[in-house]
């Protein structure tokens, strides 16, 4: 890099730079402080534990516990909301009838704030008077009402089906753009070819995907990691904790049980997790991923 | 696209000075700002009696203002923990009687002695307050009292030809089951939303509390003691036959009640002024009375509210002013009258009250009986209330989902209290 | 074009099978809006069984008194501004450090990138309390510029990663000749390639101004006066201790969804097919 250029990387970056470290990353160092120490929130004042905070995690049955509903919940609401976001994408980009308006449509569910969304799911899988309970029953294939939040086999299912609903819009918005980005030359050359549609989606649509998805694919990931507002209106984790996943814990531990630097030490170890994985995913996703591109 | 960007910016950076600017306006203070935050602002009827208090106060009081910080219901909780926990509070906290001994003991409330002594309502405050009493010292001034009682709907048991109110759990059963029969409505509803632990708790305790039992007992859990088997499954009873809806939360069926479309429900009197204000011609038909357990006298809930003053309260002596105003006369009868509750010191209501609201001398009854805040916190581990009431759902819940029966549910749910006693510091 | 024939009939049986796809895909997944929005005008009790699928005595009466009874006009304004600030913050923020992410190579560029996706990997609960404080400190609690400035720091990561994606797609030939013709690299960057994504400009403001017109965990936190509430807070008051206004909730939601669908309605151009396709070709 020229003096030049280093002064101007310097200056475009700076004020996400100052932004970004301000108002997130000081709190984050304060979060991985709290760790260290022992604060019963609203009481005396906070004792200095080290690291026996983490010591007592690994051997805690409800830490391990939710680290498996995170993955689960995690694995199931990003390809479900990518799984759908994707086809939204690819549908909306074909030349079909009154495109401006569907295009709306099917990012509605974004505009819905997430308590609403959360009301309406679970009135929807009432197990009295949903309307889920009762179109099934006049399949007549189920029994006859289902109790989707109340059975802890079936409310992570419900929740991840609120998240991803939730989620798909902004899936399908970023490879919506990411289609505009793949030229049109490519294709002309290809019909030139004689190849046939799949063989153009197969060749030139997904590897053009390619580096936005893998950017959307670790941005869902991570905010499905730490979701806890939807998960904690719908079911606050229960019941019997089957979604109670690590963020809604932090929750729990912090501001039901006055236990901030477990709480803490439970965001740290969220925070390392995702950490490794991001590196990981960096190293082989995305850097394959720019050569592609 | 020549000017685009610039363009953009300058008009990104006016809009974001004119907000800027907000933030500045609110201070400068000639006078004291007393800061009393409330959910019950904006509440028809409640919001209106403190408003018209709050103008009469500021005007007896013209160096004090008023600073009226509306915060939704569902958010109070977590809003006051934020702001205590960074140090700050307001000047006046009204605090719910089960979070009183909490705050309490952690050392964040004002000792009120000094004050109380000369106060001249002191002799009239009614029972409660001693849950705010520790070692002699007084701690918060009660605000309102809620004695849970048994409501029932008298046109439904009518329809259903129940004559007589029920006064066992057996009855209560019949009697929804005869609701169903004729009108196929729900003759019973209690807080079986797993994800709302403190509702679901406080309905199972309705029931345990009435069976002369608690999920603790002398500071040990008593999660499968047979008196609490023996009163939960006839919740489960209900669920089995279809008489009470499952997974219902306690803002759903409290709609249904008013909405004449349930038989029967234990909860607070506010349930009561609420169906005055809602349902006005359902009003005279609801029933209030003793709960139809085992202990019918003092076999219930008592919730409620009080008046504390925050240790960093920068304006603790006009704090107290407020406190001393609303419990004059005057307004401690409007609460009685106008809101029908029962408030924080004795009021003897006049005879045509009574006549149009005759269910509150059962209530006062069921108030002078009960044992305040009893039913809330585990005895024993008040101080571990949260963390105690949700491992007691989290096992309840199987029950609700119906995959267990109450017994095996109850063992499992002693054997999780123990192991977490287990844990704790001594 | 040879053989149109063979091609039309294979292309529109194409197409008609998208749209019937795109149809099914309506159906179902606004299904919950629609529910929603049956719920705020439904005259009769949400308790009768089995579930309407159309209300039988429909009433408007929700929506007049959620604008009569409340201040919802105040509300969706705050909404609207601080949305709108945050978005145009968070885009002139980002895309020059998009720009140079994409542009340069570094180890420190590499670590500055990795670094803003870490500030999303704690979740909101145990950020919000050290926020608190530091918000207290720079007296921006009560304050909706304190609101944009956090919504703004929320969007930049995705929107820096995705903006770089799509800097990286446009070839560095046409800045090149650019500089070529006398521009400096800036000029550059805000006269060829900031106009050739203009897609993923609309996608990423998109992005940013749902996250903070959605949000409710920092508003709630940070907010205390009720006329600088947003939105989301002003909806968590209509459930109150003892009874929620179901209609009323509902018929808020569906107004609260109604910026939003608009702006997307407004933007979706943006993302229409053919737009870089001819440019870079040009």
């Amino acid at each position: 890099m020229t003096a030049t250029n280093r002064r101007l990387v310097f200056a475009l970056t700076t004020p996400a730079a100052i932004l970004i470290g301000v108002v997130l990353f000081y709190p984050i160092l304060h979060g991985v402080w709290m760790s260290l120490f022992d604060i019963p929130l609203l009481g005396p004042p906070p004792r200095y534990v080290g690291l026996s905070n983490f010591a007592s995690l690994l051997a805690r049955e409800d830490f391990q516990h939710a680290f498996k509903v995170t993955l689960a919940y995690t694995v199931g609401t990003v390809t479900a909301a990518f799984g759908i976001g994707f086809l939204v994408a690819i549908l909306l980009n074909s030349a079909i009838f009154a495109r401006p308006v569907a295009r709306t449509l099917l990012l509605l569910p974004w505009a819905i704030p997430e308590v609403v969304a959360v009301l309406v799911f679970a009135w929807m899988l009432d197990f009295q008077w949903g309307i889920v309970n009762y179109l099934l029953s006049l399949t007549g294939h189920f029994p006859p009402k289902i109790g989707w939040l109340l059975s802890p086999d079936l409310a992570l299912y419900a929740v991840m089906a609120v998240t991803a609903w939730k989620d798909y819009p902004l899936a399908a918005v970023m490879l919506l753009a990411g289609l505009q980005g793949i030229s049109q030359d490519l294709y002309e050359a290809a019909r030139v070819d004689g190849a046939t549609s799949f063989q153009e989606f197969r060749h030139i649509t997904l590897p053009g995907l390619r580096p936005i998805s893998a950017v959307v694919f670790l941005l869902l990931t991570l905010y499905s990691f730490k979701r806890v507002a939807l998960i904690y209106i719908m079911t606050a984790g229960g019941p019997s904790r089957s979604t109670e996943t690590l963020s809604v814990l932090t929750y729990l531990e912090g501001f039901k049980f006055f236990r901030m630097g477990s709480a803490a030490a439970i965001g740290v170890a969220m925070l390392l997790v995702t950490l490794v994985f991001t590196l990981v995913y960096y190293r082989f996703a995305m850097a394959t991923a720019e050569t592609a591109a | 696209m020549k000017r685009w960007g610039p363009r953009i910016a300058t008009a990104g950076l006016v809009v974001l000075l004119a907000l800027a600017g907000t933030s500045w306006t609110a201070a400068a203070p000639s006078s004291v700002v007393l800061d009393f935050p409330s959910w019950m602002w904006s509440e028809p009827g409640v919001g209106e009696y403190f408003n018209d208090a709050i103008a009469e106060f500021v005007h007896e009081n013209p160096n004090i203002k008023i600073k009226k910080t509306t915060i939704p219901a569902g958010e109070w909780e977590d809003k006051m923990i934020i702001t205590l926990a960074s140090g700050q509070a307001p000047d006046v906290l009204k605090l719910f009687t089960n979070n009183v001994p909490f705050f309490m003991d952690r050392g964040l409330l004002e000792p009120l002695n000094k004050w109380l002594d000369n106060a001249p309502f002191k002799n009239k405050l009614i029972g409660v307050q001693r849950v705010a009493v520790r070692d002699g010292k007084v701690y918060g001034v009660v605000l309102t009292a809620s004695p849970h009682g048994f409501q029932y709907n008298k046109k439904l048991f009518e329809a259903a030809g129940v004559t007589k109110v029920p006064t066992t759990p057996a009855e209560l059963f019949e009697a929804a089951r005869a609701i169903k029969a004729k009108t196929g409505l729900f003759g019973y509803a209690f807080a079986s939303d797993p994800s709302d632990v403190l509702q679901t708790y406080i309905s199972l305790m309705h029931w345990v509390i009435g069976n002369g039992s608690d999920f603790a007992k002398d500071g040990k859990p008593n999660c499968n003691d047979p008196k609490i088997v023996e009163s939960l499954d006839w919740l489960k009873r209900l669920l089995d036959a279809d008489l009470a809806p499952r997974g219902t939360g306690v803002s759903t069926f409290r709609r249904m009640f008013w909405e004449g479309q349930l038989g029967m429900i234990v909860d607070g009197p506010y349930t009561m002024t609420y169906i005055r204000d809602r349902n006005p011609q359902l009003y005279p038909s609801i029933g209030y009375g003793p709960v139809p357990f085992a202990l019918r006298d003092a076999g219930s809930i008592t919730g409620g509210a009080f008046y504390t003053i925050p240790r960093v309260s920068n304006h603790k002596e006009e704090a107290w002013k407020w406190i001393e105003f609303i419990n004059r006369d005057k307004w401690q009868r409007r609460w009685l009258e106008e809101l029908v509750q029962i408030p924080g010191t004795v009021v003897k209501p006049t005879e045509k009250f009574l006549k149009a609201n005759p269910w509150v001398n059962t209530m006062n009854d069921i108030a002078a009986k009960q044992k305040a805040g009893f039913g809330y916190a585990p005895p024993g581990f008040e101080k571990y209330g949260p963390e105690f009431r949700r491992i007691v759902v989290d096992n309840w819940a199987p029950v609700l989902s119906g995959r267990q029966a109450v017994k095996p549910a109850m063992d499992a749910c002693q054997a999780s209290l123990e192991r977490w006693a287990a844990t704790l510091p001594k | 074009m040879t053989g149109r024939g063979r091609l039309g009939v294979r292309r529109r049986g194409r197409m008609a099978a998208a749209n019937l796809a795109v149809l099914v895909l309506i159906v179902v997944l606004l299904f919950p809006v629609y529910w929603m929005l049956i719920s705020s005008l439904r005259g009769e009790s949400q308790f009768s069984f089995p579930p309407k699928l159309f209300p039988s005595n429909p009433s408007a009466v929700s929506y007049v008194q959620i604008f009569t009874q409340k201040p919802l006009g105040t509300w969706l304004l705050n909404s609207t501004v601080v949305a709108l600030a945050s978005t145009l913050l968070s885009i002139l923020v980002s895309a020059p450090a998009a720009f140079v992410l994409s542009r340069y190579r570094s180890a420190a560029l590499t670590s500055f990138s990795v670094a803003i996706l870490v500030t999303q990997m704690l979740p909101a609960t145990l950020l919000v309390i050290p926020m608190y404080f530091l918000f207290r400190t720079l007296r921006l609690l009560d304050s909706l510029s304190g609101l944009v400035l956090v919504y703004t720091a929320f969007a930049i990561p995705l929107s820096v990663w995705i903006l770089r994606s799509f800097f990286d797609t446009i070839p560095r030939e046409l800045e090149e000749s650019a500089k070529i013709d006398g521009c400096t690299e800036l000029t550059a960057f805000r006269k060829v390639t900031l106009p050739l994504s203009l897609p993923g400009l609309a996608a990423t403001g998109v992005f940013a101004f749902v996250l903070a017109w959605n949000d409710f965990f920092f508003a709630k936190t940070f907010i205390n006066s009720e006329w600088k509430w947003v939105v989301t807070v002003g909806l968590s008051s209509l459930s109150g201790w003892y009874v929620l206004e179901w209609q009323q909730t509902m018929a808020a939601s569906a107004v609260f969804a109604l910026p939003p669908a608009i702006a997307f309605l407004f933007v979706q151009r943006y993302l229409v097919g053919g737009l870089t396709g001819g440019a870079v070709k040009g």
